[in-house]
């Protein structure tokens, strides 16, 4: 009762944005549709996608503009949940917003790693912008990673990146491996500060799972694909652990190959989620445990904080399968190699 | 108290001493410059001036200058420049300081890296300053290798977590600054390679000790000390020679730099003149009371031509006067109000003054309290003058108006009659407070429509001035209206007990039909008593459903407009009611809980404060501009004035 007088608001409009969500019924039609049009013209009609696309004409049939409204609608949706929120809640919700800035500011690094800052348009709102102690608009103007730094300077995520700063150390990778440690450690302690008592165990495996698999993944794309092994592995990891300890990352480091690196996750607590799906890369391992864990406090009767958290995640995947789906169809792929690469619809409806 | 008259200049000059002649020209007048293609007769012989502004880049330079060797450019200094500036040499002498400050700059930085680079030598050397090593011994151990460098702070917490219990390899951490961690490991001397790998991929940069570090760590501590004081010394040497250099052209650079921006101002005229080959054309507008003393400049050089017009010849041509306003001190914070409504056109009254008085009688019906009114007035006082607010001084009348009615409501901070006796009570008089609103409203009317007829006077405009809603047959009308609904009979009956004979008289009613046909009528006889050629309506069916509607309109407008200040009243009423909450909440007027009463004093004057200031404006926006004032003046902005 008290969980409820606390959360009804926050929940009620969480549930009632979740409900709008793209169902497997939904996937299975655009999987099989041939165009990106008619993709578009599906997800615009699409009861939680209407409101993202205010605008018609030809534009709304590129790729670029279709995903861009669809991030977008990812940052309202939680910020019109953020308003229900008040105090520790607020402050627990807000790590989200690092989420997302980081995520904007890895999409304009993209930008700048292809060389196409050129079209560089903010994908978030101007409302969030003007919460930001970084000037977005500002990116349009950045033509180096220099320049980057320049605009990040008051920012939290400026110290930690600046030994990039001289000219030619800027790696994308490195960058990204920075500003994702900073997120789940920024998470974490939010999560110990400001989550209710009851929540924190829920969120602490929501959100270290997330940081185990991270860790694993990149172990076995560091043996699979890079070759390297040891030392040079764990300047790759996230410098945090959970149910992984160090043992089990070092067993896995020192595997003699990706293989047996691979299978030692089968005698950890993760072994479930490898064995239930089947995913061509492990990554999509990573998509799904994120699907698993929020669908279950979706779909669960208790009234706390740890929905919005878990609609985020949700949402953040249903738009990541939207984009694959539109980028499988672009190529051309056979809508069954497109449903093999969504995630959350393998088992049916969580 | 009103728009200042305008005089409309053409001056025709030769360009050669163009720049000369508008600064003595124009130095001691405020003049509005007009875009000269647009505002001169024989515009087409003329061609605009696309001259670059040769004193843009000098005076950037000088701003950078100023900017890097921390100079305040609002600065006064005395200087004046004699002779014509050398825009050459100005941009040399802010190229040697710019460059002078760079090399002072890049000194000044290598000395502080210096410093800091030692003070982390000491730092290496500091966990040792407690044995007899010799530095030589520490550097060249012979079985253990020691390196001192830094890591990225996140390559450190990896390092904590994944690879610090590895047997062969110590890492002390000496400091944590600016997102890097410094510190040294140890590592045997067969597994150097290894250890250097591995910090290798954490992002560890080595720092080797100076060669000229000799001696124990404590000796060697302190020949670091003393090379950071001499470094420090050097620094500070460095920032005194630079003060004074900056010292010595700060006048200069300052005076420069002013002259430069009259310079720049005189050329920026450049955009609304305009250009023969011989001759520049400036145009603009003068205050009438200047423009004989303007033209008398000229009259011993020949080579200048200045005519003098009337504003209304350039209304003809769709240019119109700026709109100076003069008001007295005591009406002049209104004009924050009247700003955001609009400044009066040329030709209009100035509403100010009218503004001001019916704020100031509206607001002091609507919250007549003594004691409130004396905090408000203090409060306005203080935002007015202290903190230069310009709703202060508004505030300050405000509560002036509302102690003059408490004193007639006999209201005390809600207490009422017992300290004041009073004149008039709004809660025993509920009618009679509704109906002198209303009166008020009707007064009130018929004075803006009053303005209204004179602004159609001043701007020749007899179609305003006869069949507009608010001219000669809309107060025609709106008093025939006034006399056919009745209002003594509502409301009034105790005031005047004998009914006006005026209500019965026969011609009343005929006289409100011709108005209102009139009024039906305005357009069309608008353009005909203003001259137009062409005044019949081309299509008559759709005028006349068009004003069917509108008339309706129009008709209702008159008694929604006349109603809509019952308000006063009931605000009148309202902090009355008000305030009997605060004293039940405060258990009544024998012995009441005076914090309640405070409390509520300051809920009322906040809240219901608040609302009679929103009220009274929007009854001043709404109901009386709305019926004269058209606000779409254009502000008087003079150029190069010194005024």
């Amino acid at each position: 009762m008290f969980s409820a007088k606390n959360y009804g608001g926050i929940v009620t409009k969480t549930k009632a944005i979740y409900g709008k969500r793209i169902k497997p019924s939904d996937y299975e039609a655009l999987a099989n549709m041939k165009t990106v049009p008619q993709i578009a013209k599906y997800i615009m009609s699409h009861e939680g996608y209407k409101d993202a696309f205010p605008e018609t004409g030809n534009k709304e049939n590129k790729t670029s503009y279709i995903e861009g409204k669809l991030k977008a609608e990812l940052e309202k949706e939680f910020m019109r949940v953020l308003k229900f929120a008040n105090g520790d809640d607020h402050r627990l919700l807000e790590a989200i917003y690092t989420r997302l800035e980081i995520d904007e500011m890895l999409y304009f690094l993209r930008k700048l790693v292809s060389e196409r800052t050129d079209s560089y348009e903010p994908r978030i709102s101007e409302a969030f912008r003007q919460r930001s102690k970084i000037n977005f608009n500002a990116f349009k103007e950045a033509k180096t990673f220099q320049d980057f730094m320049e605009v990040i300077k008051n920012s939290k995520y400026y110290e930690p990146l600046v030994r990039f700063l001289p000219v030619g150390k800027f790696d994308y990778t490195e960058v990204e491996n920075v500003l994702s440690s900073l997120y789940y450690a920024e998470v974490l302690k939010r999560i110990e500060k400001y989550a209710p008592k009851n929540d924190v165990a829920i969120l602490q495996d929501f959100i270290g799972g997330l940081v185990d698999l991270t860790n694993f993944f990149r172990i076995i794309r560091c043996k699979r694909y890079h070759k390297l092994d040891g030392e040079l592995i764990y300047a790759n990891l996230l410098p945090l652990t959970y149910k992984l300890d160090k043992k089990i990352i070092a067993d896995m480091v020192d595997a003699p190959n990706w293989n047996d690196a691979y299978n030692i996750i089968y005698s950890t607590k993760y072994k479930k989620l490898f064995e239930q799906a089947e995913y061509e890369y492990v990554e999509e391992y990573l998509q799904e445990f994120a699907w698993d864990c929020a669908s279950k406090i979706l779909h669960g009767n208790n009234a706390t904080i740890t929905m919005p958290f878990a609609y985020f995640y949700a949402k953040n995947i249903e738009i990541k399968n939207l984009t694959n789906i539109i980028e499988c169809v672009r190529y051309g792929v056979d809508s069954k190699d497109i449903k093999r690469h969504l995630i959350g619809i393998k088992d049916g409806e969580k | 108290m009103s728009l200042q008259k305008m005089k409309f200049i053409t001056l025709i000059a030769p360009k050669d001493n163009m720049d000369d002649i508008l600064k003595e020209s124009l130095a001691d007048f405020e003049f509005h410059a007009e875009n000269a293609l647009e505002t001169i007769n024989d515009a087409g012989k003329l061609r605009a001036f696309n001259e670059q502004n040769p004193y843009a880049d000098p005076i950037r330079k000088l701003e950078d200058a100023m900017l890097a060797m921390n100079i305040d450019r609002n600065e006064q200094v005395d200087a004046k420049i004699d002779s014509l500036l050398n825009l050459d040499e100005v941009s040399e002498l802010c190229d040697s300081k710019l460059a002078y400050m760079k090399d002072y700059e890049t000194k000044a930085n290598e000395i502080k890296a210096k410093i800091s680079e030692t003070e982390k030598n000491i730092l290496q050397l500091k966990p040792l300053e407690g044995t007899d090593l010799q530095i030589d011994e520490i550097v060249n151990m012979e079985f253990v290798k020691r390196r001192f460098g830094k890591m990225p702070v996140e390559c450190f917490e990896k390092y904590k977590l994944y690879l610090s219990d590895r047997k062969n390899i110590i890492f002390i951490e000496a400091l944590q600054e600016n997102g890097y961690v410094w510190g040294f490991y140890f590592v045997p001397r067969p597994n150097v390679h290894e250890a250097d790998r591995l910090f290798d991929t954490l992002h560890f940069e080595v720092m080797e000790l100076p060669s000229n570090v000799t001696g124990t760590a404590k000796e060697a501590i302190a020949t670091l000390t003393a090379e950071i004081e001499s470094l420090k010394a050097e620094l500070s040497a460095l920032e005194n020679e630079t003060k004074e250099e900056i010292l010595k052209y700060k006048d200069v650079i300052i005076k420069y730099y002013n002259y430069l921006l009259e310079k720049n101002e005189i050329f920026k005229l450049r955009n609304v003149c305009a250009q023969t080959d011989v001759d520049f054309y400036l145009a603009g507008w003068l205050p009438a009371i200047d423009a004989d003393r303007f033209v008398a400049q000229f009259e011993d050089k020949p080579y200048i031509s200045c005519t003098v017009e009337n504003p209304e010849a350039l209304k003809k041509k769709g240019v119109l006067a700026p709109s100076k306003v003069k008001n007295s001190a005591i009406v002049k914070p209104f004009a924050f109000f009247l700003d955001m409504y609009g400044k009066p056109t040329y030709g209009e009254i100035d509403p100010t003054p009218f503004m001001a008085l019916t704020y100031f009688i509206l607001f002091g019906i609507m919250f007549g309290d003594v004691g409130q009114g004396a905090i408000i007035f203090l409060g306005g006082l203080y935002f007015g003058f202290k903190k230069r607010m310009a709703l202060g001084k508004i505030l300050a009348y405000c509560g002036i108006s509302s102690m003059i009615f408490g004193y007639v409501y006999g209201s005390v901070f809600g207490i009422e009659e017992t300290i004041i006796p009073g004149f008039f009570h709004p809660m025993s008089r509920i009618n009679m407070t509704i109906g002198l609103s209303i009166v008020i409203g009707i007064v009130m009317i018929v004075v803006v429509m009053l303005l209204n007829i004179i602004n159609g006077f001043k701007q020749g405009d007899k179609g305003k001035v006869l069949f507009s809603t608010s001219g000669v047959c809309g107060l025609i009308f709106f008093i025939c209206l006034v006399i056919k609904l009745g209002v003594r009979d509502l409301f009034l009956t105790e005031i005047f007990p004998e009914p006006f004979a005026i209500e019965s008289a026969g011609w009343v009613t005929p006289l409100m039909l011709i108005a209102l046909l009139l009024i039906f009528l305005r357009e069309p006889l608008s353009e005909l008593v203003n001259g137009e050629e062409h005044w019949m309506p081309k299509n008559i069916g759709s005028f006349i459903v068009d004003n069917i509607f509108e008339l309706f309109e129009v008709v209702l407008s008159y008694i929604t407009n006349t109603i809509s200040y019952m308000r006063v009243g009931a605000f009148a009423l309202n902090h009355v009611g008000m305030m009997m909450v605060v004293f039940i909440l405060a258990g009544g007027h024998e012995d009441p809980n005076w914090i309640v009463v405070a409390i509520g004093n300051l809920f009322v004057m906040a809240l219901e404060g608040l609302i009679v200031g929103i009220q009274v404006l929007r009854l001043e926006f709404y109901e009386m501009f709305s019926r004269f004032y058209d606000g779409g003046g254009k502000e008087f902005t003079p150029v190069l004035s010194k005024k």
